[in-house]
């Protein structure tokens, strides 16, 4: 072992050594950094949060009651909805790491309820009350 | 190794090493963080909606909704869709229809209305006025228009509302 790395080849083998650990590890990390991006939860909650924000401004638009079914199997995400903006997370995500769309109702309106490791997601209207819950 | 290190052109070689890996890793470290940059702009890209679009349906409550300026028949009940009550057609009504958060509001969709023919004028300027949401800043990006009906007393006449949108600032 002393003779392999005492002489000079013995050093260059060090280095080219040392090379292809530094290649390994930046591949390793694009890689990784992609695989992440990849995964379609991201997007797929960025899309999430903003089709229900634009469903609660459609259904402000909207006079009289209402009941919306939103359409595609969302068992997979947990979903809250606020005065004044929808959360989206993964069902067994903390809150904190959830996607947020802020919208802004008419004075006098309320909005709530939650949603979580349910098939199928429906927005209730009534009058000015606007509820998120499991459809029936 | 110590050999290396003794002779002139180990030291030279050793050096050329230290100076391109160091070059390197500052390179490798912007490829990585610019690969990520990239991927989450398409990210951003693949889930965007038209701004006109999102404004629409945001707008759509000012001659669709009660609350903010359109006609109910007061013995009915019936909302009529697409019909402006003159009266209802203030900055007060407007600001307990629609109002952006007073702190973030400024990135968020703001309004000027103008209702074709009715607008207020100005007492100094002679100029009509328009009414604005709370952060609305005349930064007009685009400019959407619904054909409506007004409603004064027990006439009616048709016109346009004009709504210019803000998509942020």
């Amino acid at each position: 072992m002393k003779k392999i790395f005492g002489g000079k080849k013995g050093v260059q083998i060090l280095f080219i050594v040392f090379e292809l650990l530094i290649v390994l590890f930046v591949i390793f990390t694009l890689v990784k950094i992609a695989e992440s991006y990849g995964s379609t939860t991201g997007t797929q909650k960025a899309i999430l949060s903003k089709d229900l924000k634009m469903m609660v401004d459609t259904l402000v638009a909207t006079p009289g009651d209402v009941v919306v079914e939103y359409p595609g199997d969302v068992s997979s995400y947990q979903f809250h909805l606020f005065q004044d903006h929808i959360l989206v997370a993964l069902y067994d995500e903390d809150k904190g790491f959830g996607i947020s769309n802020y919208f802004s109702l008419p004075k006098g309106y309320k909005a709530t309820g939650s949603v979580m490791e349910s098939e199928k997601l429906c927005f209730v209207k009534q009058n000015t009350n606007m509820l998120l819950s499991n459809c029936v | 190794m110590v050999r290396m290190f003794k002779s002139k052109k180990g030291q030279y070689d050793i050096a050329r090493k230290s100076i391109f890996w160091m070059i390197a890793g500052v390179v490798i470290t912007i490829t990585v963080l610019a690969f990520a940059m990239i991927l989450s702009i398409y990210q951003g890209e693949v889930s965007t909606v038209p701004a006109e679009y999102e404004a629409k349906l945001t707008a759509l409550r000012f001659v669709n909704t009660a609350e903010c300026f359109t006609y109910q028949d007061l013995v009915t009940g019936r909302i009529e869709s697409g019909v402006i009550d003159i009266d209802k057609f203030t900055q007060e009504r407007l600001d307990d229809c629609y109002r952006s958060d007073s702190e973030r509001g400024y990135s968020s969709f703001n309004f000027g209305l103008s209702l074709v023919g009715f607008d207020a004028i100005d007492v100094d300027s002679g100029e009509e006025k328009i009414l604005m949401t709370n952060n609305f800043f005349n930064k007009v990006d685009f400019t959407l228009r619904f054909p409506v009906i007004v409603r004064s007393g027990s006439e009616e006449f048709s016109t346009q509302l004009l709504v210019f949108v803000q998509e942020g600032i």
